[in-house]
């Protein structure tokens, strides 16, 4: 456990027996099937799947965008959803971060960063601008802070995205595969990026991907997931030290990770694969 | 000097111009050409229109026209945007209000605004109110259409980062709906704008019988054609192209301002 984490007291997610089922009196499809992690707080948390197996769902649940159907998630103990209140509530605390990026078009970068402070009236304007500004100089991100987001590349939207959402201090952040379509050198400056700013800014990373390597390079632990219904297969440890940064990917024991994660998780690409799975939303 | 450097870095001005001295010297030529070959020909050449042109100018009634047609058009399409974008809003995020607006407002839609014109003349005291409803209901139609499908298509994942972060229902509708639906206004407004051209000049050539002085366009057109000056009916058409053509060119300059993000965005 690094120092980062060592100051993280908060952030403990438990996800519990959580099923859900998509239109019951209908066509029932059923995209989560008694998925259960426990992510230490401060832990970053992978969660890799093939396309479409119900990784987003879970996210969502997580979020409180759309009810389980049954299960229960907790937060630092406190209980988000269970089968009494189905949905949790939408809550600052559990910051997303969305696959195509949600930046505010007609906000500039500053004004995108600074606006949670303001609505939620913890910060004067003067003062969430400033902070905004600190966040984003941090990130690299100053000399383009008056660009509006339709101005910039979709690598510098997502890292601005990821400060919007650590102004907030969410005790867990939940990123969507952020990194999707975005070219390999991209990511590899991109992951970085973000291991930089959990140093600075640590918080429990909830990190949804298709991407293997993406995932042994980023996080703590890696929880494989089956094709649909998802639910949780393997939860394998990355017993690699942080920081991490580029020279890793070249070394001997990450190319032991990888390996051991890829035949975890190759049968259910390969089901997946067959079933032609459509991606759900 | 500084005129040279304006021009070369705004190459579509330049351009522009080029294409309307096309367009003038080509059918200048046609009409001269067909002329000269022996065939009569009852269409004005543009050396013809632009000589009566500057004799009009200086007449007052021609710019009492514009004048006429311009308040015309701005007090309709203003009253339009007033009543329009509230209700295309509210239209779009309350659903009762839609179950018991949208159906009515569905039937009367088709209707074209000139169907009006008669009905109008007996509900409304003037005729200078009657022509300004006609007015607004050509572009009132659009600019809530317009309004309705942005509010309503807002992405979902604007909505939810909002409500994330700590956004109340206001504040979602304030800060995230209205600037989401901004582009849509303004298309609302400048499909508006055009029919609100259309409709004012076939109003006036109904409704405003025998008033030289506060005719409009419309008539100004209605008025030539009736006295035999064609090249005076043509001056009526292209005053009403560019009074149409500088009020869009006004309103796409308001959404550049109010809106720039907008023109930076693929």
């Amino acid at each position: 456990m690094n120092a980062a984490q060592q100051k993280l007291q908060q952030g403990a997610l438990s996800i519990q027996d959580v099923s859900k089922i998509y239109d019951p009196d209908g066509t029932a499809v059923e995209a989560l099937s008694h998925c259960s992690l426990e992510i230490a707080a401060g832990e970053i948390y992978m969660v890799l799947g093939p396309s479409g197996c119900g990784k987003t769902t879970l996210l969502n649940a997580v979020a409180g965008f759309h009810p389980v159907s049954s299960g229960r998630i907790l937060l630092d103990g406190e209980v988000l959803c269970n089968d009494k209140t189905p949905q949790a509530q939408q809550n600052s605390d559990r910051m997303v971060v969305f696959q195509n990026g949600a930046l505010f078009p007609w906000k500039t970068l500053l004004d995108n960063v600074s606006y949670g402070p303001i609505v939620q009236k913890r910060l004067s304007p003067k003062e969430a601008r400033e902070k905004a500004e600190a966040l984003l100089r941090e990130a690299g991100l100053i000399d383009i802070s008056h660009k509006y987001p339709g101005e910039i590349s979709s690598g510098m939207a997502r890292r601005a995205e990821i400060v919007r959402a650590l102004i907030n201090e969410p005790k867990v952040l939940l990123l969507d595969e952020p990194y999707r379509a975005m070219d390999a050198l991209t990511k590899a400056i991109m992951h970085e990026n973000l291991l930089k700013m959990y140093e600075l800014n640590p918080v429990t990373i909830f990190f949804i991907t298709h991407d293997l390597e993406e995932a042994v390079f980023l996080g703590h632990k890696v929880a494989i997931m089956t094709t649909r219904p998802a639910t949780v297969k393997e939860v394998i440890p990355i017993d690699l030290p942080y920081p991490r940064d580029h020279r890793v990917l070249s070394s001997e024991p990450f190319r032991l990770q990888v390996q051991r994660v890829k035949a975890s998780v190759r049968s259910e690409a390969e089901k997946a694969f067959a079933a032609g799975e459509k991606e759900l939303a | 000097m500084t005129l040279k450097i304006y021009l070369r870095k705004h190459p579509g001005i330049w351009r522009g111009v080029l294409s309307v001295l096309t367009i003038l010297l080509g059918w200048e030529c046609y009409i001269q050409g067909k002329i000269w070959l022996g065939y009569p020909s009852q269409v004005p050449v543009p050396s013809a229109i632009l000589a009566r042109w500057a004799d009009v100018i200086m007449e007052g009634s021609y710019w009492m026209s514009w004048y006429s047609s311009y308040s015309r058009v701005l007090a309709g399409f203003a009253i339009a945007m007033l009543l329009g974008i509230p209700f295309g809003l509210l239209l779009a995020v309350n659903r009762t209000s839609r179950a018991l607006f949208f159906p009515v407002f569905e039937i009367l839609r088709p209707i074209p605004p000139l169907a009006w014109v008669p009905a109008s003349l007996i509900f409304w005291p003037t005729q200078e109110m009657s022509i300004i409803f006609v007015i607004f209901l050509g572009s009132f139609y659009a600019v809530v259409i317009n309004v309705l499908g942005g509010a309503k298509n807002v992405d979902i994942r604007y909505l939810r980062a909002a409500q994330s972060m700590g956004a109340n229902q206001w504040q979602l509708f304030r800060r995230v709906i209205f600037p989401a639906t901004l582009p849509s206004i303004f298309t609302g407004a400048a499909v508006g704008m055009g029919i609100t051209w259309e409709v004012v000049v076939a109003a006036e050539m109904i409704a405003v019988g025998g008033r030289v002085y506060g005719g409009g366009l419309g008539f100004f057109v209605w008025n030539s054609f009736v006295g035999g000056s064609i090249e005076q009916a043509v001056i009526g058409m292209l005053s009403i192209g560019i009074a149409g053509y500088t009020a869009s060119s006004l309103l796409r300059y308001a959404g550049r301002r109010l809106m720039p993000w907008h023109t930076s965005q693929a």
